[in-house]
C-alpha cells in the first residue's frame, strides 16, 4: 500500500530542490509573470512608434506626364479641404470611441502626406524604394475628366512587396475614388438628379449582432487553450526531465531508490512535484493574462470583451490535462539516461498541443462524436465553447474532466510501470521493446494497479470509438435501429472491448489468468448468497430510484431502451442485457480491475471495491444511474472479494439485470416509464421483503470463507 | 546476518540472448563481521550487491537477511523492502542532492526509512559528529569536497541504523586520508555488530579492514575465506597476489593473458 509519508517526504524534498533550482523558478515563476506584461508593453510601444512614424512619413509619388503635376497638387489641396470640411460637421460614429480600440485608433491617426514629383525614370526610383508610386495619367486629363463623353485613364503603379507603396497606392486611390464621386456629384447636379439616380437604394454596412464578448470568445477561445497547454507542458518539461533522467544522470537515483520506498511512492511523489509546478505555471499564466487585460485595459484596446465567467472552468479543465502532461513527460523522460536524450525523447510531446490548434481553428468542427474522447482536442473544443458562452454543456464538461482524468490516470500507470523497471535504472541506453514485448515481461500471479489503470485507459476509447463505428455502420444516422443492428450493436463491444481485450492483455502480461479473472468455482453458499441478491436487488433499485427521482427528476433522455427492447423477443433481449454484460462486465470490472486494486488485505478491499464500484458506475455513461449502478457495482465487488469467485459476481448481474428486462414490465410497468420525471415507488411490502432477501444475501456472503484466502492474497501483495 | 545461496542474476539483451552476470554464488556473513567481495571489473559483484540491496531482482537463488528470507526465487519470493529497510547501500556511483545540504540529505533519507522528529535529529546529529561533518552540515553539497561528498554518502547511509551495510567501492576516489578515515569508520561500524559486505578494486587496503574474503570471477566464486587460509591457498602474501595466483589456478595462464601487457607497449627489447 502507498505510504503517504514516504510520498510527502519526496514531494517535499523534489519542491525544494526545484525551488532552488533557477532555471525551474525562472521557467515557472517569473516568465509567466512577466510574459504578458512586457508582451503588452511591447506591442503598445511598436503601435506608438509605427503609428508616429506614419504621422510624420511622405511618400513620393511621380507623376507621368509632368504636366499634370499642378493639376495634381491642386487636387490634393482641394481633397485635404474637402476632408477638413467633412471632419468640422458632427457624426453618427459607425464604431463606438470605448469599442473604437486598437485598429480604430490606427485609422483616426494622420495618413502620411504626399509628395508628387516628376522624374526622368520613375521604374527604377519605384524598384529602388526612393519613391513609393507612379501616377500615369491620360494627356490633358485635367480638362478631359471635366467633359462629359470623354473617358481619360488612371493607373497607379506601385511595389506589392513594399508596404509603404502599398499605402501609398490605396492612397491614390482614395483621391481619385472621391475626385470621380465629386465629378458625378456635380454633374448629377447640373442636370438636376438626385444621388437617388445612380444609387436607387442604400446597402448599409453589415451589422454584427454578436456582442464583443462574443467576439472576444472566439478570438480566445481558439488560441488560449493552445497557448496555456505550451505553457503547461513549457512548466513541466524542466522538472519532468531533471527529476527523472537527470537523477540518473547526476547519480542521485540509485540513492534514492536503495531507500525503503516502493517505485510507485517515488513516481507519485516525483509526479505531485512535476504537476504542481505546471499547476503553478497554469495559474500564474492565466491570473497574469487576465490581470494584463484587465488592468491595461487591453480587451478594449483589441476590441473584444474577455469572457471572465469561463476562465474557472477553463482552469478546471485544464487541471486534468496538466497532470496527463506531467504524468506523460515523466513516463517519457524516465526512458533516458541523460537530459539532452530526455530532451529529444519529449520534443514530440511538445507537438501535440499544435495538433489541438489544427484542429480547433479548422471551420466547421465541433465537440461532437469521437473528438469528444480524444485528450487535448476534446479540451480544446470545450473551452473554445465556453468563451463562446454556449450554454447546455455541463455533461459535456463532466465527460470531458472525467476522460482526460482517465488519461491522466493511464500516464501515471505508464511512468509507474517504466520507472519500476531496473533497465530503466541501470542500463544506459533503454529499447522500448523491454516494455513492449512479451518475452521481456516476467510472470506474475495478479495484475498491478498501474495494469488496472492502463486496461481501464485501453477499453474505454477502444468501446467508444467501436461502439460509434458500429452504430454508423450497422444503424445510420437516420434509420431506426433494428433488432438485428441493436444485437450486433450491444453484444460485440461488449465481448470484444470489455471481455477479449482484458483477457488478451493479462494473457500478454503474463498475469495468471485463473487467479486474476478468480475463474475458480464458488461453492453452494456463495452462490446462494448471489441468489439473494440478484433476486432482491431489483426491488431495491426501484425504490432508490424513486427516492432519487423526487430529488433529481429523471431527465428525458435517460428512458431510452426500454422501448427498444419492446421490440426483441424475451430470450433475445435477456441475452442481450442480462447474459451478455453479466459475462463481459463481470471479467473487467471484478477480474482485471478488481485484482489490480487490491493492493494488501488491511486497506485493497475497501479501496478496491470502492474504486472498481465507481467506475463500474462511470462506465455506463449516466450521470443520473451513476449513484444506483455504483450502489452496485460496490455489491457486485463485495460478493466477489468475499466469494474468490467470479461466478457469484456474474449469477448476481445477471439475475439482476434480467429481472428489470422481464420482471419490471410485467409487475411494475408505471415504474419504467416515467412521464413527469419521477418514478413511483414499488409496494413497500415487496420492498421489505427484497431488503430482507439481500440481507440474508449479504450474510451468507460475509460467512463464507474461501478455501485459501490468506495465501492467495500473501502471494499477490508479495509481486505487488 | 547473510546469507546467499545459489543466486543467479541472468540479463537479457536487446536481442533476447542471455549474459550470466551471477550464476550460482553462495556466500554467509556472520554478525558484526566485515566481508570483503573481491573481483575484477564484469565479475559480478555490483550486480550481486545491487540485489542484495533489493535493487534489481534475482533470477534464481535464496537470500536471507537479518533472520529474514527476502529472496527465494523457487517460491517466488522476492522482498525488495524487506531488503532495503535493513541494508544500507552505498557505490561510488551514487551521487547527493547537489542543491540539498547535508543536513537535509540525512533528513531526507530519514523520513523514507520511516524515521521523524526528534528521534531523526538525535540521529542525524551523531552520525554528523562521528563523521566530523559539523563545519559543513549546513552547506549545499554542490560546494562540497570529494571527501567531505563522501562522508555525508557515509552518514546517509547509516541513517535509521541499519544492521546490515553494503559498501561498493566506498573510497574511490578519495585522497589517502579520507580513504583512511573511511576504512576505520568501516571497521568501527563492524566492531559494532553490523554485519558488512565490502567491495573493492584497492584489495590490499582492505586487507586490515575485513575478516573474511571472497574472490568473485566470471559471476562465481573463486574462492572464500580469511586472509591467512587465502595465502596458504595460494602461496601468497598479498591479497593482490593472492587473487592473481587464484585466477591462474582456477582458469589457467590464458585468464590472466588478457590482463598482460602486450610487446609493443614494452616497447624496444634493447630497453
Amino acid at each position: 500500500m502507498l505510504s503517504l509519508p514516504k510520498v510527502r517526504a519526496v514531494f517535499v524534498k523534489e519542491m525544494r530542490d526545484a525551488l532552488r533550482d533557477r532555471r525551474t523558478v525562472f521557467a515557472n515563476f517569473v516568465i509567466p509573470l512577466l510574459l504578458y506584461p512586457v508582451m503588452l508593453l511591447l506591442v503598445a510601444e511598436a503601435t506608438q512608434i509605427a503609428k508616429s512614424k506614419r504621422e510624420k512619413d511622405t511618400y513620393v509619388i511621380a507623376v507621368e506626364p509632368a504636366s499634370e503635376l499642378a493639376f495634381v497638387t491642386q487636387l490634393i489641396q482641394d481633397d485635404e479641404t474637402a476632408q477638413a470640411e467633412k471632419q468640422a460637421v458632427p457624426q453618427t460614429p459607425t464604431v463606438a470611441p470605448e469599442e473604437g480600440g486598437f485598429i480604430a485608433e490606427l485609422e483616426e491617426e494622420v495618413p502620411p502626406r504626399l509628395a508628387f514629383q516628376a522624374h526622368s525614370h520613375p521604374e527604377a526610383a519605384l524598384k529602388n524604394g526612393q519613391i513609393q508610386a507612379v501616377l500615369r495619367l491620360s494627356p490633358d486629363f485635367a480638362r478631359q475628366a471635366e467633359q462629359p463623353g470623354v473617358k481619360p485613364e488612371v493607373l497607379v503603379e506601385y511595389d506589392q512587396a513594399e508596404h509603404r507603396s502599398q499605402d501609398a497606392m490605396d492612397q491614390l486611390h482614395g483621391l481619385f475614388e472621391r475626385y470621380q464621386d465629386r465629378l458625378i456629384h456635380e454633374r448629377l447636379e447640373a442636370h438636376g438628379l438626385g444621388q437617388a439616380f445612380l444609387k436607387p437604394f442604400e446597402l448599409k454596412q453589415p451589422h454584427n449582432v454578436a456582442p464583443a464578448q462574443k467576439v472576444g470568445g472566439s478570438l480566445l477561445g481558439g488560441l488560449l487553450p493552445i497557448w496555456f497547454i505550451m505553457m503547461i507542458i513549457a512548466g513541466a518539461l524542466h522538472p519532468a526531465i531533471d527529476l527523472t533522467a537527470g537523477e540518473k544522470e547526476r547519480g542521485t537515483l540509485e540513492t534514492l531508490i536503495s531507500a525503503p520506498v516502493r517505485p510507485l511512492e517515488v513516481i507519485t511523489g516525483k509526479f505531485l512535484t512535476v504537476a504542481g509546478l505546471a499547476v503553478a505555471n497554469a495559474i500564474l499564466n492565466m491570473v497574469s493574462f487576465g490581470l494584463t487585460l484587465y488592468v491595461a485595459g487591453a480587451g478594449k484596446l483589441m476590441n473584444v470583451q474577455v469572457p471572465w465567467t469561463a476562465l474557472p472552468a477553463a482552469l478546471l479543465l485544464l487541471m486534468p490535462l496538466t497532470l496527463f502532461f506531467a504524468a506523460l513527460l515523466l513516463a517519457v523522460a524516465s526512458l533516458a539516461a541523460s537530459s539532452k536524450e530526455a530532451q529529444v525523447y519529449c520534443t514530440p510531446i511538445l507537438l501535440i498541443p499544435m495538433l489541438g490548434m489544427i484542429v480547433g481553428t479548422v471551420p466547421g468542427i465541433g465537440l461532437e462524436g469521437p473528438l469528444t474522447a480524444v485528450p487535448v482536442i476534446n479540451t480544446v473544443l470545450l473551452i473554445k465553447e465556453l468563451f463562446l458562452g454556449h450554454a447546455g454543456l455541463a455533461s459535456t464538461c463532466v465527460f470531458v474532466f472525467v476522460s482526460t482524468c482517465l488519461y491522466a490516470a493511464a500516464a501515471i500507470a505508464l511512468a509507474v510501470r517504466v520507472f519500476a523497471r531496473e533497465e530503466v535504472l541501470f542500463q544506459s541506453h533503454t529499447s522500448l521493446r523491454i516494455f513492449l514485448q512479451r518475452r521481456f515481461l516476467k510472470p506474475t500471479p495478479a495484475p498491478k494497479a498501474g495494469d488496472a489503470l492502463l486496461i481501464l485507459s485501453l477499453v474505454f476509447p477502444i468501446w467508444f470509438y467501436f461502439s460509434a463505428a458500429l452504430s454508423h455502420a450497422t444503424v445510420g444516422q437516420n434509420q431506426g435501429a433494428t433488432p438485428e443492428a441493436l444485437a450486433l450493436n450491444l453484444v460485440l463491444p461488449q465481448v470484444l472491448a470489455i471481455l477479449l481485450l482484458p483477457l488478451a492483455v493479462a494473457w500478454y502480461l503474463k498475469v495468471d489468468l485463473s487467479r486474476t479473472f478468480l475463474w475458480r468455482m464458488a461453492s453452494a453458499r456463495q452462490l446462494a448468497a448471489a441468489l439473494c441478491m440478484g433476486l432482491s436487488s431489483w426491488i431495491l433499485v426501484l425504490q432508490f430510484m424513486a427516492w432519487q427521482s423526487r430529488i433529481w427528476p429523471l431527465p428525458q433522455q435517460v428512458t431510452g431502451l426500454e422501448g427498444v427492447m419492446e421490440q426483441l423477443p424475451l430470450w433475445a433481449a435477456l441475452a442481450l442485457f442480462a447474459l451478455t454484460p453479466a459475462l463481459c462486465e463481470e471479467h473487467l470490472f471484478r477480474g482485471f480491475l478488481l485484482s489490480g486494486l487490491r493492493q494488501d488485505r488491511a486497506s485493497g478491499k475497501v479501496w478496491g471495491i470502492l474504486v472498481s464500484g465507481l467506475i463500474f458506475g462511470a462506465f455506463h455513461y449516466s450521470l443520473y444511474r451513476q449513484p444506483v449502478t455504483s450502489l452496485l457495482g460496490f455489491a457486485l465487488g463485495y460478493l466477489a472479494w468475499e466469494a474468490r469467485s467470479l461466478w457469484p459476481g456474474m449469477l448476481y448481474h445477471l439475475l439482476y439485470n434480467g429481472l428489470v428486462v422481464a420482471a419490471t414490465p410485467h409487475f411494475f410497468p408505471e415504474c419504467n416509464l416515467a412521464t413527469d420525471g419521477s418514478i413511483p415507488a414499488p409496494p413497500v411490502a415487496w420492498v421489505a421483503g427484497a431488503l430482507a432477501l439481500f440481507t440474508l444475501g449479504l450474510w451468507l456472503a460475509r460467512s463464507v470463507k474461501s478455501e485459501q484466502p490468506k495465501q492467495m492474497y500473501a502471494s499477490d501483495e508479495r509481486h505487488s | 546476518m547473510i546469507e546467499i545461496c545459489d543466486l543467479a542474476k541472468v540479463f537479457l539483451t536487446h536481442k533476447g540472448e542471455e549474459i550470466r552476470a551471477v550464476d550460482g554464488l553462495s556466500l554467509r556473513v556472520a554478525r558484526g563481521e566485515v566481508y570483503g567481495l573481491l573481483g575484477p571489473n564484469g565479475a559480478g559483484k555490483t550486480t550481486t550487491l545491487r540485489i542484495l540491496a533489493g535493487l534489481m531482482t534475482a533470477t534464481g537463488g535464496r537470500m536471507v537477511v537479518d533472520g529474514v528470507t527476502a529472496i527465494d526465487e523457487a517460491q517466488g519470493l522476492h522482498e525488495p523492502l524487506v531488503l532495503k529497510s535493513r541494508i544500507g547501500f552505498l557505490t561510488a556511483n551514487t551521487g547527493l542532492y547537489a542543491r540539498l545540504t547535508a543536513r537535509e540529505v540525512l533528513e531526507y533519507f530519514g523520513a523514507l526509512r520511516g524515521l521523524s522528529g526528534p528521534l531523526l535529529r538525535e540521529q542525524n546529529e551523531r552520525w554528523i559528529a562521528m563523521l566530523g561533518m559539523g563545519a559543513f552540515a549546513d552547506r549545499r553539497c554542490d560546494g562540497l569536497s570529494t571527501g567531505q561528498k563522501q562522508r555525508v554518502q557515509i552518514a546517509r547511509t547509516l541513517v535509521g541504523d541499519p544492521p546490515v551495510l553494503v559498501l561498493d567501492e566506498p573510497t574511490l576516489g578519495l585522497d589517502v586520508l579520507s580513504n583512511q578515515l573511511i576504512l576505520n569508520f568501516i571497521a568501527e561500524c563492524g566492531r559494532q555488530g553490523r554485519t558488512i559486505i565490502l567491495s573493492t578494486h584497492h584489495l590490499d587496503e582492505v586487507e586490515e579492514v575485513c575478516q573474511r574474503f571472497g574472490l568473485m570471477h566470471k559471476g562465481r566464486m573463486l574462492a572464500e575465506g580469511t586472509l591467512a587460509e587465502l595465502r596458504a591457498q595460494s602461496g601468497k602474501e598479498r591479497l593482490s597476489a593472492v587473487f592473481r595466483e587464484l585466477v591462474r589456478h582456477a582458469e589457467g595462464d590464458a585468464a590472466l593473458a588478457e590482463y598482460q601487457v602486450g610487446d609493443a607497449a614494452r616497447g624496444p627489447s634493447s630497453c
